[in-house]
């Protein structure tokens, strides 16, 4: 088992996952956009208009013109989902040290690390939880709901769960979870750490990605193509005087 | 079929735009091909197809939800439609991925649903303000239209107005001779009215201006044509309407994209033949946001600047050219927003400032700019056997109104002054409704 989900279907995963996104994406821009589709009032400038799609997708700004509630569960899943990937890099790569850089003792690092882990991963759990709960409550929400809208918030909650168990019960040093990752990378595997709750995190993730390219998780990407029609900057080929 | 399903209002002749019928039984098999092509050539389709979360943001935001209560009226449910056909023969991935996607078998009744349902949309774009993806619903009803247009099936309104547009040039449907006695009339009557000999030109050559009004102007809001002859009159410049079109309204744009060129075109030709300096567009909505949005693309780049009455307007203004005594409109005035003049055509500011300098008492609506609801009659949801369906797509924006306690809401386009009296009637909304253009003829100073 820990074969096939430690040393082959790693490999498998990031093929599909980065062939997939990238295959995904160069077909939108192969598909030819014969009319302005401006939605105003929108930026004059290329500067303006990449400002406005960085406040939509840092913010959600158009999300928090409409109900607030909604705003407030998909920011806090999002920006703390955003976070917990940028700290796996630092926690794991840097092996938590990644603090010292601000002149901080080697040990105070790694609390501050485990700290903000932990404090983001409560948020990341809280948003999916919340987004479930109003995905199954909601009369209307659930009428334009199929399985896979609740299949992402399945494997997510299975991943920010996971993690969250290693993080309060079953802690396991950075510096495992390192080596086998660089094994990886490295195209030298070894065996994964022999962990239960580690390798479910770690195949549940393997999951998600394997169906990210073709599911609704590509909106990642694809909201920078469709704002993209929206907000870019309308050059108006006649002025007035 | 079921019950709930039908199809009204369907036109039985559409060889006026080269559109023949497909056979029942046939046209799920035409509709996939026609999908599949339009994927190839519109970006915006296929990636709304894409990228919709199913969040449900938009649901609370659209009036034609909020109005008829109709769950398949939410913008995302209203895509779905269309979507599950997408997921089932085109998107990409693993068949059981996209069957977790809610994908589905094309069938007659789906084809009986997009009839249905895109034309309870209006086009009014308020959903791509709200949707985090910026999902445009109003560019997958354009194209669902079209579609159904290639299957034969188009409402007896939208075919009859396209049709009246190729015979005479106005959406009416009037003749030249009788364009021609109507405008006399109206000298008359700003003769009786002023005591000014106030031209209405017609195909002057070497005019400055080529005027080119809602058709419904020269007929029904006579008031509005006439306080454009006066502003012309009073800043001194030349200007002429054309016999060959007297419309700005382009229905093409809602269903069928030859129409919308070949409107957009005979604009264009009209304006090269009088060798006019600039073309002013009249009061109309998604008119305006043709000539201001796709002209650059279907006639590519102009000899001469299609503007907006307003932004004319606002230019004497500046100059001096005129001016208006605000105290000729002293009632409390509210401004409804025609989605393609906000969301659509950057015309947000331009009648603000026009209505402050022309009337006493100016107030806001709740929502308003970009974030102002349709009147429910947009995209050409205006049949009388639509009656039922308009009175509740135009709702939400009645409440609207009502909670300004204004006595005149101003809709300065052609569509919204033939939706809003009748709503407004319905939901026992105490307004008159009037366009921009008349309020300016009633303050303007001669």
């Amino acid at each position: 088992m820990s074969v096939l989900f430690g040393w082959v279907l790693p490999y498998i995963v990031l093929i599909v996952f980065l062939g997939g996104m990238i295959h995904r994406m160069l077909a939108w821009t192969h598909i030819p956009v014969p009319f302005k589709l401006t939605v105003f009032p929108s930026p004059d400038t290329t500067c303006g208009a990449v400002a406005d799609l960085a406040k939509e997708a840092i913010g959600f700004r158009s999300l928090w013109r409409g109900k607030k509630g909604l705003w407030f569960m998909s920011w806090l899943f999002h920006i703390s989902l955003a976070f917990i990937i940028v700290g796996h890099f630092f926690g794991i790569g840097l092996l938590g040290q990644q603090f010292t850089m601000f002149g901080i003792s080697a040990e105070e690092s790694e609390h501050l690390s485990a700290l903000m882990g932990t404090y983001a991963g409560v948020a990341l759990v809280l948003g999916l939880l919340m987004l479930s709960i109003r995905r199954i409550s909601s009369p209307t929400v659930r009428f334009i709901s199929n399985f896979a809208d609740y299949l992402a918030l399945i494997l997510l909650i299975g991943i920010a769960g996971s993690g969250m168990y290693m993080r309060l019960f079953a802690e396991i040093p950075y510096s495992v979870v390192q080596e086998y990752l660089v094994g990886l990378l490295t195209l030298h595997p070894i065996a994964p750490p022999n962990h239960p709750a580690f390798l479910f995190h770690f195949t549940m993730v393997e999951l998600l990605l394997l169906y990210f390219p073709s599911s609704k998780l590509m909106h990642s990407c694809g909201i920078f193509f469709s704002r993209w029609l929206i907000t870019r900057p309308h050059e108006r080929q006649v002025i007035l005087k | 079929m079921s019950e709930s399903v039908r199809i009204p209002f369907l036109s039985k002749d559409n060889s006026h735009m080269n559109l023949s019928f497909v056979p029942t039984e046939d046209r799920p098999k035409a509709a996939i091909e026609i999908l599949g092509e339009m994927l190839k050539y519109k970006r915006s389709l296929k990636l709304y197809l894409d990228v919709c979360t199913h969040c449900g943001a938009c649901a609370e935001q659209c009036h034609s939800y909020l109005g008829t209560k109709d769950p398949y009226n939410m913008p995302v449910a209203r895509v779905d439609l269309v979507r599950r056909v997408y997921k089932k023969l085109f998107a990409p991935g693993h068949s059981i991925f996209r069957a977790w996607d809610g994908a589905k078998d094309i069938d007659q009744e789906t084809i009986d649903l997009w009839y249905k349902y895109f034309y309870q949309c209006n086009q009014c774009r308020r959903c791509a303000v709200y949707c985090p993806k910026g999902i445009d619903t109003a560019e997958v009803t354009i194209a669902m239209r079209e579609l159904l247009a290639h299957l034969g099936l188009v409402p007896k309104f939208h075919a009859g107005i396209t049709k009246n547009m190729k015979l005479t040039g106005n959406n009416m449907g009037t003749p030249i001779p009788a364009i021609l006695d109507g405008i006399e009339f109206l000298e008359e009557e700003l003769k009786d009215e002023t005591g000014l000999d106030i031209p209405i030109p017609v195909d002057k050559k070497g005019a400055e201006v080529l005027f080119n009004p809602s058709s419904s102007d020269l007929f029904t809001n006579t008031d509005g044509m006439m306080a454009v002859a006066k502003i012309f009159y009073k800043a001194g410049i030349s200007w002429t309407l054309s016999s060959r079109i007297t419309e700005t309204a382009n229905f093409g744009l809602f269903f069928h994209e030859p129409t919308l060129r070949e409107h957009n075109r005979k604009l264009m030709e009209a304006g090269k033949e009088l060798g006019v300096k600039r073309i002013v567009a009249g009061e109309c909505g998604h008119g305006w946001r043709t000539w201001r949005m796709f002209t650059d693309t279907i006639n590519g780049p102009l000899p001469f600047p299609v503007v907006h009455l307003f932004e004319e307007v606002l230019e004497y203004m500046k100059d001096g050219r005129i001016k208006f005594d605000k105290s000729k409109n002293p009632e409390i005035v509210t401004y409804h927003d025609p989605c393609n003049y906000s969301r659509g055509g950057n015309l947000i500011e331009q009648p603000r400032e026009i209505l402050r300098a022309c009337v006493e008492n100016f107030i806001e609506m709740t929502p308003t700019a970009q974030y102002s609801f349709c009147c429910g009659g947009g995209s050409g949801i205006l049949m009388d056997e639509a009656m039922e369906l308009r009175m509740a797509l135009g709702q939400p924006k009645a409440e609207s109104v009502r909670n300004t306690n204004a006595k005149i809401l101003c809709a300065p386009c052609a569509i919204c002054k033939a939706q809003l009296p009748t709503v407004m009637t319905y939901h026992k909304v105490d307004v008159t409704v009037k366009g921009l253009s008349d309020l300016m003829g009633r303050a303007l100073i001669l």
